[in-house]
């Protein structure tokens, strides 16, 4: 790779990894393996750079990159599931007493969802992105990241209970 | 207030709840080169695999019993299993089994050899008999037993009266080939030697790619060890017979005795060459001179 290239990597990594860091948090639920989930999607970037820096929106090719390889990791760490232990709340560098609380419930039922269905919520949700858009990120048709989103939202809701709308009133 | 929007909030907070991340960008950098190096080996690695086992068995291993023309041996059963040069700050022991020394016909041209001295010769010889004889307890039984070719230290043997496995075993100064990450590759296995060093072992065709002749499977692991550059395979037999899995051979790699005969050939590497592969007419230093 030409070392112009590798320059153009390298902007594009510093000037997007917390944001990147930041969703692989949500999507996994933990500082330390977001950091690596963030410089795997990153060096999966470079490694496809010439393709992924003509994609003509590369922070949405990064977010697709990222998701699926959250997804694939979960699948492989399937096994060792029982093995792992939730990062403790103070570990989060939580801050808000009751409301920090609740962030830190909002992860922890994140993480009972499956791997896909928590994809599909952060990137609707937090990514802000559209049906289509994360139907087309994730390689399913719209109908199923409706259902799934709406199905996770009730999850969410179930185990969050009234504290999410006290959240809300606050907020 | 929508319920989605409570979580869109939930959620931008709870991001909010984490620090800057250190600079990912170095280390990410450092990873996708690997992976991109990785990409190159994986690509080339069954060819390379392809080309050295179709190269091995027909430059170095005759029908067995051997031939009975082509250069001189390298090797003879005459010389010492412990020969006076064996360096004598070496772990690994000299050998006490002799291995029956089989000729070999090149079907290449050696080009000049590097000038060996009688002792260096001798004790790549007992490194070869050594190696032999730590395969021989590694290696499944039903693989027959060790033979010692009388030229290139890199090539061993194993077999029975009708079949024969070729075995290379090179160690080149290097350090920089990438460890294969097998992920969910089913030709490939994942190891730990007990020094840590990651290792793979791959399977593929021993057939050179697209020439749709079943020559059977080779199992070969390429990885890096301290410094140095390691190819260990096994070949399967004429009629593309291997009765060794590469989780069988994972094993032999992983064990300690293995790695006991790479710390030997990485500390004098001038002893692990024979010509092939090697600068001709290059001089090998003097093992007694290498480690004092």
């Amino acid at each position: 790779m030409p070392p112009e290239n590798t320059w153009d990597f390298e902007s594009y990594a510093r000037a997007r990894q917390q944001q990147l860091y930041r969703t692989a948090y949500l999507l996994c639920g933990d500082a330390h393996r977001a950091q690596d989930l963030t410089q795997t999607t990153l060096a999966k970037l470079f490694q496809h750079w010439r393709k992924a820096s003509r994609a003509d929106n590369l922070d949405a090719y990064a977010k697709t990159v990222l998701t699926r390889t959250f997804i694939s990791e979960q699948r492989s760490r399937r096994r060792e599931r029982e093995l792992h232990t939730p990062v403790a709340p103070s570990a989060r560098n939580a801050r808000g007493g009751d409301r920090a609380d609740l962030r830190v419930t909002l992860l922890d039922a994140l993480a009972e969802l499956n791997p896909k269905a928590r994809a599909m919520v952060v990137l609707r949700y937090w990514e802000d992105h559209s049906v289509d858009a994360v139907a087309d990120q994730l390689g399913c048709n719209p109908g199923t990241v409706k259902s799934t989103c709406s199905r996770a939202l009730a999850r969410l809701r179930e185990r969050l209970g009234n504290d999410l709308d006290l959240y809300a009133t606050e907020a | 207030m929508h319920q989605e929007d409570r979580v869109r909030l939930l959620l931008a907070e709870a991001a909010d709840d984490l620090g800057p991340t250190p600079d990912l960008a170095p280390g990410a950098l450092r990873a996708g080169k690997r992976a991109v190096v990785a990409g190159r080996f994986r690509t080339a690695g069954i060819s390379i695999a392809a080309a050295v086992a179709v190269l091995t068995p027909a430059a170095l291993v005759a029908p067995w019993p051997g031939g009975s023309s082509g250069p001189a041996a390298q090797y003879t059963q005459s010389m010492p299993l412990f020969p006076a040069a064996w360096p004598s700050d070496s772990p690994l022991e000299a050998p006490t089994t002799a291995y029956p020394v089989v000729h070999v016909k090149p079907t290449k041209d050696e080009g000049d050899r590097p000038v060996l001295t009688d002792d260096q010769r001798q004790v790549q010889y007992a490194f070869k008999q050594k190696a032999a004889d730590v395969l021989q307890q590694l290696l499944p039984a039903v693989l027959g037993t060790m033979k010692v070719p009388d030229r290139d230290v890199m090539s061993l043997q194993v077999g029975t009266d009708s079949r024969t496995y070729a075995i290379t075993l090179r160690v080149d100064p290097g350090g920089d080939i990438p460890t294969l990450d097998c992920g969910t590759n089913p030709s490939c296995l994942n190891g730990t030697m007990p020094d840590g060093t990651r290792v793979a072992v791959s399977s593929g065709s021993a057939a050179p790619p697209g020439s749709g002749v079943n020559a059977g499977t080779v199992h070969q692991a390429f990885f890096s060890y301290k410094g140095s550059n390691v190819i260990f395979g096994v070949f399967p037999a004429d009629d593309g017979s291997l009765p060794i899995s590469a989780q069988q051979l994972l094993a032999v790699i992983t064990d300690q005795r293995f790695a006991g005969l790479l710390d030997f050939a990485v500390r004098y590497p001038a002893l692990m060459h024979s010509g092939y592969g090697n600068t001709p007419g290059e001089a090998v230093p003097d093992p007694a001179a290498s480690h004092s």
